[in-house]
């Protein structure tokens, strides 16, 4: 935990990151997030942190859970669930 | 550079009332469980038992929830309680404040706190049950 980022800078490369994923422009993202396109400049570069609204309505607008802009997973998509399974390698 | 405390807590009230205008909300009383509702925050009284955390903002991956407290019967603490983690959840950075403790967060009413963040949220709360525009009648 001692040398660990804050969230707010690893969210910076992550939604800069991916942006370029779905090949959208600063402005393409900010129509779909509804905010304005300086709001995004910002928040690639690092100069404003956002709240927990805008993470999530970035994740959204982006198709990607909050976990993947915050660094927390690799994957931008949420996994397909296993809803049950019967008779696996558990026994 | 830090900003000077007064400037922040200032600006966390604004950020509470400039949302009350976005969101069209102009008359009191001012509901913080609607606007939880709104953004599909669950919203939840917690069980009596323990006393001392009086709300807690949760996160589970895309989704967020917010605990208040009843051991103090009082509707008033109960709305600020609720208020305080809506501020946890609007203001900028608290990411930061918040997620080093694993997505979850609880207040604890009655403390002087000197920590940054959580007069943050007072004044978040203060700034949304309690906006100027609407008692400047």
């Amino acid at each position: 935990m001692t040398n660990e980022r804050p969230p707010s800078e690893i969210f910076s490369e992550r939604l800069k990151a991916a942006r370029e994923l779905r090949e959208w422009s600063q402005s393409d993202l900010a129509g779909r997030a509804k905010m304005p396109q300086s709001s995004i400049a910002h928040f690639e570069a690092g100069s404003r942190k956002p709240s927990f609204d805008t993470l999530r309505r970035l994740a959204n607008a982006l198709e990607v859970t909050t976990d993947y802009l915050l660094g927390r997973v690799g994957d931008p998509v949420l996994p397909k669930r296993v809803i049950h399974s019967i008779g696996t390698s558990e026994s | 550079m830090r900003r000077e405390p007064s400037f922040r807590l200032e600006m966390a009230k604004k950020k509470a009332e400039e949302f009350l205008r976005e969101e069209g909300i102009e008359t009191l009383p001012i509901d913080p469980f609607a606007i939880a509702a709104s953004r599909d925050i669950v919203v939840e009284a917690k069980p009596d038992t323990a006393e001392g955390v009086s709300g807690m903002l949760l996160r589970h991956g895309d989704n967020f929830g917010i605990l208040y407290a009843t051991h103090v019967p009082n509707e008033g603490f109960q709305r600020f309680s609720v208020a305080h983690e809506l501020g946890h959840y609007f203001l900028d950075g608290h990411i930061d404040h918040i997620l080093p403790k694993d997505g979850i967060h609880a207040s604890r009413a009655g403390f002087v706190s000197a920590d940054p963040y959580e007069l943050e949220a007072d004044s978040f709360a203060a700034g949304l049950l309690m906006p100027t525009a609407p008692l400047n009648v």
